[in-house]
């Protein structure tokens, strides 16, 4: 579901490059080839095969990758990262199982990464094994020193693929107080699966949110009357669009014509036309 | 307070009250060594050991390079070198006793063992086991080349002769060069040590965040005033630490602070009048302000130096403002190859030191960072060393992250994105399109690390992160009125027309379809009957994009991107100056100064209207008394139609008052901003009102 999530609009992207270009990454080649060159003056150095795998790695060329990693394996590479990295390349090939057996052996030696837990709840994920991903995943939550918002959402994603709507907003909520702030980008998904629950009370108390801790708020107002039409409480929606006109009213000129204004200002009169239509 | 801070003023300064410091080694001293690659064993490092057949030089020994004083012996073969080269220095020392702790700085390329009266002390950059034929670990490149590390031992220093030995290891047989310097003090007290000199973090008009480093934990004070002659206040941390950061709160807005770094022993790092924090000015205000962007400048070379003295030169000695410097903006790869710690202390810290210590620094993850960074974890080196504002704390909306954020400093917003691991982040995207709509400010610069435009060292046609960026975040930073857009990543510097709307390869870029202004297809430089790029009330499109990444470096490439007014293969860094221009107008310039400190491309964005709010005319059939109100209003309907009601709304829709009347009480209403529903038999119209 990951993989599928995170690389298939890659996929799509390489898809309308211009084919025949495959160097996607110059600098890393040029640096592959640098290391390459080392190798053959070293040929039984672990570290230049480890550092030329994971080279390969962000390179994309999983394979070769894996392949180096299996060399300084041989050669004695003392490092348990390389299990690490050998788990990432294993999991990006849809190896699962053999993504885990070395998660396994890296964990045992570095307990105290975090991100082990990610990438093994990533993987049990992908073996369609949500109900053993979600334990995992909330540890990494638990334990990340520094969480992000793409983090929250993930885990809100993998709650909800479960279908725990509610258990999928409390994982926000928690999220939002490790954050130690409400970021619109994570109101915004509550407001989805609030949605989805029919708790539309819920809803409206998020955009309310939105519109006061926001810097200008005529977007805002929009899309609180724009759902609250949906929801067939016009007089609501109508409070609420008037309200976004005004604040576009209020703007200086030359933000009031940029496009994205100038769109939300046609926006704002079909919806006037939809709530009321005389 | 004041009193205290007054003695501790007159308390000697770095390290001095650290007892006794004695130099045993002095920097570029008299070394004997041997340069035959041979075998040594072990009792070369002893104090017995008869040194008498090795050649004497003065460090830095070395070879390769061209800065060594004493050039040693590779062998007779450049693709053979001998892997280990061996030093020994001698010193007398009458009393050890008040030697307790030696203090040891070296200069290595590429590893190292120190041995002390045959002891070992010191390796750096080998393997645990080592022999005259180990090589070292990995390679020295860049600023780490000239770095100096150091270590602190205790002393175990022997009365009459002692002796440090050191063996220099290859990296490769290969392998161009090799560098040795040495220096080594002893303390009867060790001194705090200042690792990672002060760098100002998180800007504000309210204050900033300084950040520093020591070798060993100490519990330090931050002295800071207005004058540098009484820094008369002072934030202490909780507890010892070797990662120092400090924020600074409580300022006033536009306003330099000089600041000191000191225990209770003293200042270890002294009040300079080059070292302060200069807050920002009160947000939205017009005023002149200038930044320096700095791409991919982390190569810690000569290059990278060059660059950085011309900008110095052209700051010290611009009539417009001179030393004036409100924030550098760091375009990501700040330190090559892979941003590791120690890569940026040699190709940051060491190279930057000074304007680190006096303008913010802001910076975006570079792919190079990104080696050793983890965005998804906000972990690594890049997320360590830098704060950034991930609660909407310097204005913005809150991104919860370090990645991606925003700040305003004066009448800008800056917006700085993550291109290296998040170009198709959708979370970033909803972001930016929150962020963006939420600003007023009068100028929008974003900047992300891998360039929408670029035919350089990489090609915007190609590259997926490129295109992402192009087809997914231009459209939103263009229909919000964005202005200038800064990246990295190609080592040259290449520079567009006044865009809007190209999403599209290199070829289907169109001058008339894609450039926007009576002038938008020319240069762009007022100083030319080209003039100016326009933007004004009702043109408020039009944008420049800046690839700007030889800061360290250039590589060929084409540079043949149809977008671009200006593709120079230079070495240089940019200056973007923002100053008034007569009412309500400013001009937005950029120049890129070349390493030879030529101004190689230039252009301005004249911006006019900038605060004009036209409200459209309306046939209003009532007026409202007074707005803003305090205890009450009255409407007077001018029609004939009879007035049905008032309700007042507040921000977020809840009716707080209403009257069947034209008098509105407000009695209880709470100060801020409402919207005044008044309702007559035939129209309802909606009125803004503030209630005071």
């Amino acid at each position: 579901m990951i993989l599928f999530k995170f690389f298939l609009p890659f996929v799509a992207f390489l898809s309308w490059i211009p084919v025949g270009h495959t160097d996607l990454h110059d600098g890393l080649l040029r640096q592959i080839r640098q290391k390459t060159k080392e190798i053959e003056a070293h040929p039984k150095d672990a570290n230049l095969y480890f550092e030329r795998g994971y080279l390969y790695q962000l390179h994309e060329d999983y394979r070769k990758a894996l392949q180096d990693y299996n060399v300084a394996d041989m050669l004695g590479f003392v490092r348990s990262i390389l299990a690490f990295r050998k788990a990432e390349v294993y999991y990006l090939l849809r190896d699962y199982d053999s993504a885990l057996s070395c998660l396994k052996w890296y964990q045992e030696r570095a307990p105290k990464d975090v991100l082990t837990s990610l990438l093994e709840s990533r993987i049990l994920r992908e073996k369609g094994e949500v109900k053993a991903a979600i334990p995992v995943f909330h540890h990494f939550i638990q334990e990340v020193e520094d969480l992000t918002p793409e983090n929250v959402l993930e885990y809100s994603e993998l709650i909800s693929s479960n279908g725990d709507l509610t258990s999928a907003i409390e994982a926000i909520e928690e999220g939002m107080h490790r954050l130690g702030t409400r970021p619109p980008t994570l109101l915004l998904r509550e407001i989805q699966l609030y949605s989805r629950l029919g708790a539309y009370d819920q809803v409206e108390k998020r955009y309310n949110e939105l519109i006061l801790t926001g810097g200008r708020k005529e977007h805002w107002y929009y899309e609180k009357a724009r759902f609250l039409h949906q929801i067939h409480r016009d007089d609501k929606a109508e409070i609420a669009l008037m309200q976004a006109g005004i604040e576009l009213e209020s703007l200086p000129d030359r933000l009031k014509n940029d496009s994205a204004m100038q769109e939300l200002q046609q926006k704002i009169s079909s919806l006037k036309k939809e709530i009321n239509p005389k | 307070m004041k009193k205290l801070f007054t003695l501790i003023f007159f308390v000697p300064l770095v390290g001095l009250f650290a007892q006794n410091p004695v130099r045993l080694i002095e920097q570029d001293a008299l070394w004997k060594y041997l340069d035959n690659g041979s075998e040594q064993g072990s009792n070369w490092t002893s104090i017995e050991f008869d040194d008498s057949g090795w050649k004497k030089g003065h460090a830095q020994l070395g070879y390769g390079d061209g800065d060594e004083n004493t050039v040693v012996s590779y062998g007779g073969s450049k693709n053979n070198k001998y892997i280990t080269t061996y030093f020994r220095r001698d010193f007398d020392v009458d009393d050890p006793a008040p030697l307790k702790h030696l203090l040891m700085e070296a200069i290595r390329d590429d590893g190292m063992a120190v041995y002390l009266n045959g002891q070992l002390v010191w390796a750096d950059n080998m393997r645990a086991k080592f022999d005259y034929r180990t090589y070292a670990s990995s390679t020295i490149s860049g600023g780490a080349e000239d770095a100096w590390i150091n270590k602190t031992i205790k002393g175990t220093l022997k009365k009459g002769k002692n002796v440090i030995a050191v063996e220099i290891h290859q990296r490769s047989r290969s392998s161009s060069d090799i560098s040795f310097n040495f220096k080594m003090t002893a303390y009867d007290k060790l001194p705090v040590q200042v690792t990672r000199q002060p760098y100002i973090q998180m800007g504000s008009q309210a204050g900033a965040t300084v950040r520093w480093r020591t070798a060993s934990p100490v519990r330090s004070q931050l002295l800071y005033g207005t004058s540098l002659q009484s820094l008369d206040s002072m934030i202490q941390e909780e507890e010892a630490v070797t990662e120092h950061e400090m924020a600074v709160t409580g300022l006033k807005p536009d306003t330099r602070y000089y600041i000191e770094i000191a225990t209770t022993d003293g200042a270890y790092i002294p009040r300079e009048s080059g070292m302060f924090i200069h807050t920002s000015p009160e947000t939205g205000k017009k005023t002149f302000v200038r930044a320096w962007i700095l791409g991919d400048a982390g190569t810690g070379n000569v290059n990278q130096k060059k660059v950085r003295n011309e900008y110095y030169d052209y700051v010290a000695s611009t009539p417009n403002h001179p030393e004036q410097t409100d924030m550098i903006l760091f375009l990501g790869d700040n330190a090559y190859s892979s941003g590791t710690d120690q890569q940026y202390q040699s190709s940051l810290f060491d190279v930057y030191t000074k304007m680190l210590k006096r303008a913010p620094a802001w910076s975006t993850l570079g792919n190079h960072d990104g080696r050793s960074a983890n965005s998804q974890a906000q972990s690594g080196p890049y997320y360590d060393i830098f704060t950034f504002p991930k609660k909407g704390e310097i204005g913005g909306v809150p991104s919860g992250t370090e990645a991606y954020y925003s700040f305003d400093y004066a009448n800008i917003h800056f917006i700085v994105l993550e291109s290296v691991t998040l170009f198709l982040d959708q979370t970033q995207l909803n972001w930016l399109k929150a962020d963006i709509q939420s600003t007023k400010q009068d100028w929008v610069v974003a900047l992300f690390h891998h360039p929408p435009y670029s035919k350089g060292s990489h090609n915007s046609d190609l590259e997926p992160n490129l295109v992402a960026m192009r087809s997914r975040f231009l459209p939103v930073l263009e229909s919000n009125g964005v202005d200038l857009v800064l990246s990295g990543h190609s080592h040259s510097y290449e520079r567009s027309y006044f865009l809007n709307g190209h999403y599209g390869f290199s070829n289907t870029f169109d001058k008339d379809k894609h450039t926007v202004g009576a002038n938008g297809r020319l240069s762009g430089n007022p100083d030319t009957p080209d003039g100016a790029y326009e933007k004004s009330v009702k043109t408020p499109k039009g944008a420049v994009y800046i690839t700007s990444g030889s800061a360290g470096k250039i590589s060929n490439a084409s540079l043949n991107h149809r977008a671009m007014y200006a593709s120079l293969l230079e070495l240089g860094s940019c200056i973007m100056e923002i100053e008034n221009d007569g009412a309500d107008a400013q001009n937005l310039t950029v120049k890129f100064i070349n390493d030879a400190g030529q101004v190689s491309d230039l252009f301005t964005i004249h911006k006019t209207g900038i605060s004009t709010v036209t409200r459209m005319a309306e046939e209003k059939g009532y007026e409202i008394m007074p707005n803003p109100a305090k205890a009450g209003l009255v409407v007077s309907i001018r029609t004939q139609t009879p007035l049905t009601s008032l309700t007042l709304y507040n921000v977020i829709g809840e009716i707080v008052a209403g009257s069947k009347t034209g008098q509105l009480s407000l009695k209880g209403v709470t100060p801020g901003q409402y919207t005044l529903r008044i309702e007559t038999a035939s129209a309802t119209n909606y009125h803004a009102l503030i209630v005071q």
